[in-house]
């Protein structure tokens, strides 16, 4: 079962310029999907996501992870942001952090599906009066 | 946690609608992401 198929859409939170991001995002075919410049870093500061330390910026992992995307055809090219700021991932519904945090590397890939699966306090239609019903049905009939 | 209603408000993506609409009208999950290069 896919993220949306859950009932979650997914949205994302970069650094970059606008016109930066609809080039990269356009690249990976997600221009339609939501996303949020924050070239200040404020939302990353409200999330709590912080600058990572050597290990987890430069650690082994981040190398392997590094070594892979290459051999994918992935390149370098110089930081035009902040290089140290971590990354992470949170399930957020009516304005409350339901799920998720900071990776523990910036090579942490964590299990999305499972991140975006809203079944805890905090999703059930007696919490959210207002929720659209799609969403609700999309949940129940997993 | 409770994000600040402000922070959600002020915050607008490539069309225009706030982060507070898309987690108010959906469940979402926010991806954030390093530095593009």
């Amino acid at each position: 079962m896919s993220i949306e198929a859950q009932g979650t859409q997914v949205a994302f939170v970069h650094m970059e310029s606008e016109e930066q991001a609809a080039v990269f995002f356009a690249r990976y075919g997600l221009a339609d999907i939501p996303r949020f410049s924050d070239p200040e870093q404020k939302l990353y500061g409200a999330f709590g996501l912080k600058r990572g330390t050597l290990n987890q910026l430069l650690g082994p992992k981040v190398w392997l992870r590094g070594a892979g995307a290459f051999v994918h055809g992935h390149g370098f090219a110089r930081p035009q942001t902040d290089p140290l700021q971590m990354p992470g991932a949170f399930l957020v519904y009516h304005g409350r952090i339901l799920k998720g945090g900071p990776h523990k590397t910036s090579a942490d890939r964590p299990d999305y599906l499972a991140l975006a699966r809203c079944d805890g306090p905090g999703c059930r239609p007696a919490d959210n009066p207002e929720e659209s019903p799609s969403a609700a049905d999309a949940r129940n009939t997993e | 946690m409770l994000l600040q209603s402000n922070t959600l408000v002020a915050t607008k993506d490539q069309g225009g609608t706030s982060l507070e609409k898309h987690t108010d009208r959906r469940p979402t999950l926010l991806v954030f992401l390093r530095h593009f290069g």
